[in-house]
């Protein structure tokens, strides 16, 4: 019995092409007679039998002779768009990798040129406090001299200014210098002062350039360099 | 239209020609091909204008591959493994799209046709058929062109399909009967 439901399955699978007469005839054989015994098969075979003449009848619309004469072109049309479509695509995705690559360059190309300055910066900066250190070394040497003299007892005004002088700062033409001025004046006028010693006690107040001798020759045995240096920064010191 | 129209000896020159750098073998094998593999869409697909667009697809497709193709294989069923690919695919989209507009403009159109009351013409057969194969999953669909219109032996089919003949026998019997079942419900 079960081998008779296997044949029964098999010879559904051929209907269809015995109802379009496809079969060889030994298969053919094998069919009808199983369709003599099956009522069952009989019955399926007369609707796929009404099926395939149904679908006989129906012609399903043929396009026109124009449309076959234009499919070739239109393909081409097509391919060559799509070939062009391909062409900028691959332009894009150059772009794509192209353009973040030329940012990140430009970023690292400015960044190392600002590091760059603000490094040269602070080298310059830390070359002028070096300058600065040593112009006030300098100074305080020349102090030190003017104070080995004092202690020769050669004392004078002049000494006493430079002594007095603080590097980095310069005294301006003071209240008292003026009151000096006016004082030397009215001196003058009454003979009781010589005009040599007031001039002399207001050489700081005259700016960098009327440096008394002490310092004078104590610039002198400054470099060239040195020298200008100390002068530029008496002279900026100015308030 | 029926059965496969290769001439072997042909399909090789014009894919040589072809791979030569000459576009004349190419227009040579769409000339030739464009018919067998337009209805092989066409009974897949319905539409003319769906067909028009893959039939087109197929043939930028075989222009790509066709440097590739090896010679001692079949063009014919390489051409129709291509458009019976493209056809089953485009309707898996469409199906997966449509749904549900689908079933709302079958029944506007069933509204229509009883309301109208007309008779039973070769336009409304041809309409019947048409939704009666687009019951049918995709590969049964195919199965049915290919063994029905194309009349393709059954080893072919598998070859394309790239299934057993047992399988593609089983196919081809529940797409007849599945077609035979929702015309009767039709008629």
């Amino acid at each position: 019995m079960p081998k008779n439901i296997k044949n029964i399955e098999k010879i559904k699978l051929m209907l269809p092409d015995y109802a379009m007469d496809k079969l060889n005839p030994e298969e053919k054989k094998i069919v009808e007679n199983a369709l003599q015994e099956s009522t069952e098969l009989m019955a399926l075979y007369g609707e796929l039998s009404g099926t395939f003449n149904f679908v006989n009848g129906v012609k399903l619309e043929e396009p026109s002779a124009q449309y076959w004469s234009t499919l070739l072109p239109r393909i081409h049309e097509r391919i060559e768009t799509k070939q062009k479509r391909f062409s900028v695509e691959t332009l894009v995705s150059y772009w794509k990798i192209f353009v973040p690559a030329a940012a990140v360059i430009l970023i690292a190309l400015i960044y190392f040129l600002v590091i760059n300055k603000q490094s040269d910066k602070t080298i310059t900066k830390k070359q002028i406090e070096q300058i600065q250190k040593d112009t006030v070394k300098k100074t305080d040497d020349i102090k030190k001299e003017v104070v080995k003299e004092e202690d020769k007892g050669k004392e004078s005004p002049k000494t006493e200014k430079v002594k007095n002088h603080k590097p980095g700062f310069k005294k301006l033409p003071d209240v008292k210098n003026i009151d000096v001025a006016q004082k030397k004046e009215e001196l003058e006028s009454n003979g009781d002062f010589a005009s040599e010693d007031i001039e002399q006690e207001s050489v700081f107040g005259e700016g960098a350039g009327s440096l008394d001798e002490e310092t004078e020759s104590g610039l002198d045995r400054l470099s060239d360099n040195e020298e200008q240096l100390l002068i530029q920064e008496l002279k900026n010191s100015n308030l | 239209m029926k059965g496969s129209p290769v001439n072997g000896n042909s399909d090789i020159e014009l894919i040589k020609q072809f791979k030569n750098g000459d576009v004349k073998g190419y227009n040579e094998i769409v000339r030739k091909y464009q018919k067998q593999v337009y209805w092989v869409i066409r009974r897949i697909v319905q539409d003319h204008d769906e067909t028009d667009d893959i039939t087109q697809e197929v043939f930028i497709k075989v222009y790509s591959a066709l440097k590739d193709f090896r010679e001692e294989a079949n063009l014919f069923t390489w051409l129709y493994r291509i458009a019976t690919n493209f056809a089953i695919n485009h309707i898996r989209k469409v199906k997966i799209k449509n749904t549900v507009s689908f079933e709302v403009v079958t029944e506007v159109i069933e509204y229509q046709e009883k309301k109208a009351d007309e008779a039973i013409d070769d336009q409304r057969k041809r309409k019947i058929l048409e939704e009666a194969i687009e019951t049918l999953p995709p590969q049964q669909r195919a199965v049915f062109n290919m063994r029905y219109y194309d009349e393709l032996p059954y080893e072919e089919i598998s070859k394309i399909l790239g299934k057993s003949v047992g399988g593609i026998k089983a196919n081809y019997f529940h797409a007849v009967k599945k077609i035979g079942e929702y015309v009767k419900r039709k008629l």
